[in-house]
């Protein structure tokens, strides 16, 4: 199962049309009876008096792009999948805005409801990401994964 | 060698810079770590890990790549 590497990254944010589109998309696929979906979305946190407006994304793209294929093989050998799509935004998504993006299928629903947050978990985990969050003062800082 | 490297995040701001290429020798990669070190002291605050030609390595692997990025901690998501 040498599938090819798929590129992740979408420049801005994720638009909730283009998510609409890709479930429009497994319409035709009628083998599949159930859909779990992630969306992470930045937060406008406030720390001390400031408040996060933006966060900017950049990568190490060979590698997120690499090991993100990595990830996806070992979830299609261990559960029961018919599909998966995951994008994660490069650059600049403001606050309320969609930035991660991953989306299993499944004939049944068991196998979407283990494999997802394990999917979500490892890329947060593991990819070489990072999160630049800025302040609507114009300052920033680096953000941190808990 | 030459070796180009590549800084990513808040190291940038650590190194001065996003890229550069050093001609320079060394066996492994904690002792491009160690030299790194020494002319950008400001790393030593910083927790990173380093990826040899798309792979990230220990400090005890050999140095063969000729391409290294500086990876501070991830936060995708």
């Amino acid at each position: 199962m040498n599938k090819k590497i798929k590129n992740i990254f979408v420049e801005g944010p994720i638009t909730p049309s283009s998510i609409a589109k890709s479930i429009e998309n497994h319409q035709t696929k009628s083998m599949i009876g159930a859909h779990n979906i992630f969306l992470g979305q930045v937060r406008a946190d406030i720390i001390g008096k400031k408040k996060i407006i933006a966060i900017e994304y950049s990568a190490q793209i060979e590698i997120s792009n690499q090991l993100c294929h990595e990830i996806r093989e070992a979830a299609f050998l261990k559960y029961d999948l018919t599909c998966m799509h995951i994008y994660h935004s490069i650059g600049k998504v403001k606050a309320g805005e969609i930035c991660f993006f991953v989306f299993v299928s499944s004939s049944h629903r068991s196998p979407v409801f283990q494999s997802l947050e394990k999917i979500v978990n490892e890329i947060k985990d593991r990819l070489p990401i990072f999160g630049k969050e800025i302040f609507d003062d114009k300052t920033y800082q680096w953000k941190v994964n808990n | 060698m030459e070796i180009k490297l590549r800084y990513y995040g808040q190291l940038q701001e650590a190194t001065g810079k996003s890229e550069e290429i050093i001609s320079k020798h060394f066996s492994t990669i904690g002792q491009l770590n160690d030299y790194l070190m020494k002319s950008y002291p400001k790393l030593e605050n910083h927790n990173y890990k380093i990826a040899q030609n798309n792979i990230i390595e220990s400090y005890n692997n050999p140095l063969i790549g000729n391409r290294i990025d500086l990876l501070p901690p991830f936060s995708g998501g």
